[in-house]
């Protein structure tokens, strides 16, 4: 993966390409946003990594992400690929015209994280209501009170209406 | 069940679902259509969204175990041990042999019970009623098996972080064994009650057709890939826990009945995975090592800083879980990948021109469950 990144590197000059080595488990690659398509495609086709086996959003401290695990079935490696994108205005180019299986995936990312991929052809709310607000995997969503006059708040967890107490 | 709405151009929009027999749990389509004929599926999925990624990142690791029977109730122990392995391989556990080799047994014996039911409902779609019940009383046998491994028969819970709770009795394999012997008669019987049924066959033959291709474009994976002509599974390519250790072929659909991809290539993947899975079960007890089945872990698991995504093939296709932990004894998310949820995004493609009781063949042949789609 490390000589992978180095070819990224060579190929796309302009793009900023960084490896990331953890204590534990995959490395992966961070992309720059502007450059992900071509770097997605450039995968698929030149390096012959033509499964897409997910597609997931996540977020770190200061970042959202949306992270694309590729496999390649010729040489059989894997690589994870990433783009971070700011809290305020994350956009990032659909992949759905590489893998069109891809475009449901967005659509969770969509709706669970907020993550808005251009171009995608119909990008509405997948596990959520229509109307529902905020996006409930982001670390700072508060679980609402209430949707649709269904009130969600009980005054004490244990108190079940009906119940004769113990003599 | 049905609401009709009358577009201005001859066509007619329908609701399917989302509570319509054939759907196999809370699943709805809206689709357009021109007499019989569809022109576009919708699916309209999310009815059982329970939030299990959000739930992960607020219990502890071993605590998210049961959880994961929930993502799908009819495989739970291979969602199970997914996730064992998944969290392990974050922090660096060797597992018992004995314990992978019981992973292997629940997961091939799960496997067995999903596909009888898929087979079984597959039938019963398609509108003859006996085979479910056939198919069911056998899963039933087998259900019988998970209660005494494990206390439950339909969530089992059946996995801890580095083994197993639990081990497996020789009076237990006996047992199972005989089960065993029984189903590969029963399924020479279904054979010739469902397999080669004229009306079956031409109810399957040539509907929804997927070539490779358009599998791997869309995601698909497990049986469905498998069914369109592609050498892929993960139990061999990928080896993982010790199922290197067996011999056994991979089911690959052949087109007998008409072209390579359609419905019936995935069911006869599936009756095949059954004897294969009965093989594996057979190889693992003859070879079952002694030892211990739980590995020797601290009270409290914190994994490293780190992030892992580890797929096992589950009987609807690729489960994945991908994990980034940030140091503490809780995740900072967990991304379950189903096979059911790829699956889902190619109904419009390869449904449009279908008519509508064969795109109820073509979803049964998918082997789609709504827990799945949703979690």
């Amino acid at each position: 993966m490390e000589t992978l990144h180095t070819r990224l590197q060579e190929k796309f000059p302009n793009a900023q390409v960084t490896f990331a080595n953890l204590e534990a488990g995959d490395h992966y690659i961070i992309v720059d946003t502007a450059h992900l398509h071509s770097i997605i495609s450039y995968l698929k086709i030149d390096e012959h990594y033509t499964i897409l086996m997910c597609l997931s959003g996540a977020e770190d401290s200061e970042f959202l992400q949306s992270v694309y695990h590729l496999f390649s079935e010729s040489s059989r490696k894997k690589v994870t690929l990433k783009v971070r994108l700011p809290k305020d205005n994350p956009e990032v180019e659909t992949i759905g015209d590489l893998w069109p299986g891809a475009y449901f995936f967005e659509r969770e990312a969509y709706d669970l994280f907020g993550i808005i991929y251009k171009n995608h052809p119909d990008l509405r709310r997948i596990m959520l209501p229509e109307d529902w607000i905020g996006h409930p995997l982001r670390k700072n969503y508060i679980d609402p009170i209430q949707y649709q006059d269904i009130n969600n708040e009980r005054a004490y967890p244990c108190d079940v209406p009906n119940v004769t107490e113990k003599k | 069940m049905y609401e009709l709405e009358k577009n201005n151009d001859n066509t007619m929009t329908l609701n399917m679902g989302p509570h319509h027999p054939s759907t196999h749990g809370v699943l709805r389509f809206i689709l357009e259509m021109d007499g019989e004929i569809i022109l576009s599926v919708k699916p309209d999925v999310g009815y059982l969204h329970r939030s299990i990624e959000k739930i992960g990142e607020r219990v502890t690791y071993p605590a998210f175990m049961p959880y994961t029977d929930r993502v799908d109730y009819v495989a739970a122990a291979n969602c199970n041990v997914g996730y064992a392995l998944a969290v392990e391989k974050l922090m660096g556990i060797e597992t018992p042999e004995r314990a992978q080799y019981l992973r292997v047994i629940v997961s091939e014996l799960n496997r067995i019970i999903s596909h009888l039911l898929m087979t079984g409902v597959l039938a019963m779609d398609l509108g003859a009623y006996t085979p479910f019940l056939h198919a069911v009383r056998e899963r039933e046998k087998i259900n019988d098996i998970f209660e005494i491994l494990c206390g439950a028969r339909l969530t089992y819970n059946l996995a801890t972080i580095g083994g197993m709770p639990f081990d497996i009795k020789e009076t237990t394999i006996r047992k199972c064994l005989e089960i065993l012997e029984g189903l590969k008669k029963f399924l020479k019987e279904f054979d010739d009650l469902v397999t080669n049924n004229a009306i079956f066959i031409s109810r399957l033959a040539n509907i929804g057709v997927i070539d490779k291709e358009t599998a791997k474009a869309f995601m698909l994976s497990g049986p469905n890939l498998r069914a369109a002509g592609a050498h892929w599974d993960l139990r061999k390519n990928e080896t993982y826990f010790l199922y290197d250790r067996f011999k056994f072929d991979i089911a690959v659909g052949s087109g007998k009945a008409g072209t390579l991809g359609d419905s019936y290539d995935r069911f006869s993947v599936r009756m095949k995975e059954i004897e294969t899975s009965i093989s594996i079960l057979e190889q693992a007890f003859k070879s079952l090592p002694s030892g211990e089945v739980q590995a020797k872990l601290p009270k409290t698991l914190k994994p490293p800083k780190g992030e892992v995504y580890v797929r096992t093939e589950s009987a609807r296709g690729e489960l994945g879980y991908y994990i980034i932990s940030d140091g503490t004894a809780k995740a900072s998310r967990i991304k379950i990948r189903t096979g059911s949820f790829a699956a889902i995004s190619i109904l419009d493609k390869i449904g449009r021109g279908l008519m509508l009781s064969d795109l109820v063949a073509f979803m049964a042949s998918l082997d789609l469950i709504a827990p799945e789609i949703d979690r």
